[in-house]
């Protein structure tokens, strides 16, 4: 199988790392070769932050090449349109609407209210959701990164018994089922235009 | 790749310390530092021997060291930075050599995600006239541990393990083996092998540089050093997490991956010769590209500017370079974005501890290495000036000394145990006028929370011997100490501007816990 390049973006301490180590333990329980990049550590905090996941029958640099990631995970607005060159042309954008402002934003550059439209316009196919909000309907707040995952699963070719067992091992026991919940809610938004 | 149980997918870092458990070591030390904090924090977990703390990297490697004249094996790990604190043991450690394996993972970062500089441990490594082994993913480091191992033993010399940030923080799948028993306890003095004294230094000196040419050949028949040709007439020389990049876009070239340091110059000279163009592609410095320039005319990389020379390489330049018809998305990032650095969280004390020193108003504040650093970004701008652990107090003594007055140093808890406590007393000593804050929030908070000695909890959780940091300042001859809450921003300003004008060292602590330690607390 060809390399499947998933980019996941947000805003640090959003719960990035536990989402793209989500998908990256999914591929590594189908038997797949598989390799996670990320930047941790509190540095990051409060700032732009990415994840790599990569996998397929042979991956060698654990870093997406820019143009070629198959799918974006924005996990906020603006970092969704930070990040759209690594794309490949008409890859596909699962957009959390929201929008954290950075603090002290400099009046010359904005924050962007048009993120949907401008990814459209990009050639992107763009789904959106407000994962926040159904996360909270979910039980816990927290959960927005799986309903996110939830929302991707839907273009990787694992089982939901595959995903389930991977959240399982992944998140602590007590929030096992708002997590299950989220995961499917965020399976059950729309396909791509 | 098949599904296997023995196959587990890991960090760099964590195949790291998984390979020193299964080389069988007696003890793992370190002090905290991105892209190396994950290593220790592995072994605090799933070691059951001591792995430890300490306060600088420097006390790190001569614990090791200590242990391997022991006889058992030790693994040190530190940021790239660290080996500069470390130098002092690592060059004569070099000359005297060690008896237990004793392996030096150090984690680079280029690119400077989370560092201040982007300096290169194959220098370090060279100058030093150690070997260098170099991992390319979390297999390979896991692998390498246990090269390391033997090789530093064989040899009786400390061996460094050079990681960099994508391979420390990348998952990859890593094959877990055996647990290799731990060396019996045999502490014997050899003081011709032990003591670096001047009767000694010049015989210990020539018994390494006898020890180059062994390892030249430790290297060629280890296997590491692998090359891939088939009669094309271009070729990629790379090594490390640039092993990946060159592997992708290098299809039609000839490869030769370096993983082990010092290597037979003659390796390269046969590798280039009658080749029509040479990529060197190394994450660092251009270490190999020196070497290679001595051979071939034609060589590409970071010296003749096809490659930049600072900054992360990633795979991107070699897309550009090597495989110009892959296909890249036309459409480039927005350049009209606010950008987004990383900020101090809401509800930090150091924030509000700020905002009174602002108010205060110092001529001049030296900082230091730590989440507080975040505060010299606007709107705050408290900070002048930060350079390297533990500098904030000498500089600011140094400024002071030119007759400057109201200057202040802002250093935090653990940066204050690291190394400004010398830079306190020095300060006393010639009489400086400086104010010192000392940013305590009961943790080592920019790397993820690790305990201090001042909470008194070891890297396992265990309770270990606790300190003052009221007593150590008041120790260090400072008459003037006083501890404050960092929320209290009319008070602290107060006593900030008094402390500002007053003769001799002034310190005061600004003491709150991290806000995220007080949310995790409460859960």
């Amino acid at each position: 199988m060809s390399t499947t390049n998933i980019l996941f973006s947000g805003v640090g301490g959003q719960g990035i790392i536990l989402a793209s180590r989500l998908v990256a333990k999914c591929a590594f329980n189908a038997g797949i070769m598989v390799k996670e990049s990320e930047l941790h550590g509190m540095a990051q905090r409060g700032g732009s932050v990415v994840s790599h996941v990569r996998y397929g029958d042979e991956v060698n640099s654990p870093l997406i090449p820019a143009g070629h990631a198959d799918v974006l995970v924005a996990m906020e607005e603006l970092e969704g349109l930070r990040y759209t060159h690594f794309l490949k042309e008409g890859g596909k954008v699962i957009l959390n609407l929201r929008k954290i402002p950075p603090p002290n934003i400099n009046p010359s550059t904005p924050y962007p209210d048009d993120a949907p439209a401008r990814l459209a316009s990009m050639g992107f196919g763009v789904v959106t959701l407000d994962a926040m909000a159904i996360a909270k309907d979910c039980g816990t707040p927290k959960a927005e990164n799986i309903v996110l995952v939830g929302a991707l699963s839907n273009y990787l070719a694992f089982d939901t018994p595959l995903w389930e067992e991977t959240i399982k091992e992944s998140v602590p026991a007590k929030f096992l089922d708002a997590n299950l919940t989220a995961f499917h809610k965020g399976r059950e938004t729309t396909a791509f235009k | 790749m098949m599904k296997d149980n023995n196959i587990k997918l890991m960090s760099g870092n964590e195949a790291i310390g998984r390979g020193a458990i299964e080389a069988g070591i007696s003890i793992a030390v370190s002090y905290p530092g991105t892209p190396s904090t994950d290593i220790l924090e592995y072994l605090a977990r799933n070691f059951e021997g001591p792995a430890q703390w300490v306060l600088n990297e420097k006390i790190a490697l001569e614990t090791a060291i200590g242990v391997s004249y022991t006889g058992k094996r030790a693994i040190c790990s530190m940021k790239h930075v660290g080996v500069n604190v470390a130098a002092d043991p690592l060059m004569t450690a070099a000359y005297l050599g060690i008896k237990g394996g004793l392996v030096l993972v150090v984690a680079d970062d280029p690119g400077a995600y989370s560092s201040q500089n982007e300096q290169d441990t194959r220098f370090f490594a060279s100058f030093a006239k150690l070997p260098c082994l170099e991992p390319s993913d979390a297999q390979e480091a896991k692998d390498l541990m246990l090269a390391a191992f033997e090789l530093s033993e064989k040899m009786e010399l400390p061996v460094i393990l050079r990681t960099v940030t994508r391979v420390s923080h990348a998952l990859s799948p890593v094959s877990v083996g055996e647990v290799r028993n731990q060396n019996a306890l045999s502490l014997e003095k050899n003081p011709a092998k032990m003591l670096a004294v001047p009767s000694n230094v010049v015989r210990c000196h020539k018994a390494l540089n006898k020890k180059q040419e062994e390892l030249k050949v430790w290297a060629r028949t280890s296997g590491l050093n692998k090359t891939a040709k088939n009669g094309q007439k271009k070729c990629i020389i790379s090594c490390g997490i640039a092993f990946t990049y060159a592997k992708e876009f290098g299809k039609d070239y000839a490869l030769l991956k370096i993983a082990a340091y010092p290597f037979d110059e003659k390796l390269i000279e046969d590798f280039v010769t009658g080749m029509d163009e040479v990529w060197v592609v190394e994450e660092g410095y251009p270490v190999i590209e020196n070497i290679a320039r001595k051979f071939s005319q034609n060589v590409k990389g970071k010296i003749t500017g096809e490659l930049s020379p600072e900054g992360e390489l990633g795979p991107d330049a070699l897309a550009k370079h090597l495989a110009s018809g892959s296909k890249q998305n036309p459409a480039p990032a927005s350049s009209d974005l606010p950008i987004r650095p990383p900020v101090m969280c809401p509800g930090c004390p150091h924030r509000e501890f700020y905002k009174a020193l602002k108010e205060a108003g110092p001529s001049f504040t030296a900082g230091d290495i730590g989440c507080y650093t975040l505060g010299a970004a606007p709107p705050l701008s408290a900070m002048d000036t930060c350079l390297c652990m533990g500098a904030s107090i000498s500089k600011a003594a140094g400024i002071s000394s030119q007759g400057v007055k109201r200057v202040a140093a802002v250093l935090g808890d653990s940066t204050f145990l690291h190394s400004g406590i010398p830079a306190l007393i020095s300060a006393v000593y010639n009489n400086a006028n400086i104010l010192v804050v000392i940013m305590d929030n009961d943790s080592t908070a920019m790397t993820g929370h690790q305990p201090t000695p001042l909470t008194g909890i070891t890297a396992k959780g265990e309770q270990g011997g606790k300190v003052s940091l009221e007593e150590i300042c008041r120790a260090c001859g400072v008459k003037s100490v006083e501890v404050v809450n960092s929320y209290e921003i009319a008070k602290n300003t107060e006593l900030l501007k008094q402390k500002l004008e007053s003769e001799g060292v002034n310190v005061v602590i600004s003491r709150s816990p991290c806000v995220l330690l007080v949310g995790k607390k409460k859960k």
